[in-house]
């Protein structure tokens, strides 16, 4: 790449790598006070999320790391592609609130799968409302996991 | 998916990552990719300066492993493998 004279965003960052992956997309950026998004738009994107996310997240972690070089003071930086966070963060609070029923109608606490310290908040903040049930989280990372039980 | 740009892709590889690690250290003329071709992979060896050895690594190597994917993320795409080796 030719060495171009301008600032480096988060957006300008991820417009150069998937350029470079020689992927067709429409990448849209928009702030908050604590959060600066760059939205990744356009078909068969399946190899910039990988399995879990995982690829997704390699892109996060770099674009981060590489916009925080030049500006430390960077806010914290979400990359998405596809909305596939958030469709992955509405999945997981519709099934806490799934097992938080389970919990209330069979009066039994509930035990959910191992969850990264992210998941657990969402799973949290879903049932923090939730009356007749309270969340908590038990053991140690990476099987820390989330007990939810009749209040 | 047949593909109009049947040359050169090792050449995207190649240049994502000579990108991603010019962009991650303070000297960027002392970074260096020379890929060995295989029929269905590509080793990308990745030389930088001494001084910015660890920031292609990261803490507990994560920058080096999230260049991996996301460049293994490329070669998929055209059905290859690519291997990311970084020469101290």
């Amino acid at each position: 790449m030719e060495p171009v004279e301008r600032d480096v965003t988060p957006k300008s960052v991820v417009v150069d790598i998937v350029n470079l992956m020689d992927l067709r997309t429409r990448i849209t950026s928009w702030e908050d006070e604590e959060e600066i998004h760059v939205d990744v738009w356009g078909d068969d994107l399946g190899i910039l999320i990988g399995r879990g996310g995982s690829t997704l997240q390699a892109l996060q972690d770099l674009v981060t790391t590489i916009v925080r070089r030049t500006c430390p003071e960077t806010r914290r930086i979400v990359v998405d592609v596809e909305r596939y966070k958030e469709r992955r963060r509405q999945k997981l609070r519709e099934y806490a609130e799934r097992m938080a029923d389970k919990a209330l109608s069979t009066r039994k606490a509930i035990r959910l799968e191992p969850m990264t310290p992210r998941e657990r908040k969402i799973v949290h903040d879903a049932l923090k409302d939730y009356a007749g049930v309270e969340s908590k989280s038990e053991g140690e990372d990476p099987q820390r996991r989330i007990v939810i039980s009749p209040a | 998916m047949a593909s109009d740009q049947a040359v050169g892709q090792e050449a995207d590889m190649k240049d994502l990552l000579e990108y991603l690690a010019k962009a991650l250290v303070d000297n960027p003329e002392g970074v260096e990719v020379t890929a060995v071709e295989g029929e269905r992979s590509v080793i990308l060896q990745l030389r930088v300066d001494p001084d910015d050895v660890g920031k292609v690594i990261g803490k507990k190597g994560r920058i080096a492993q999230a260049m991996r994917t996301l460049v293994k993320a490329s070669a998929t795409k055209e059905g290859r493998n690519a291997i990311v080796e970084i020469i101290d």
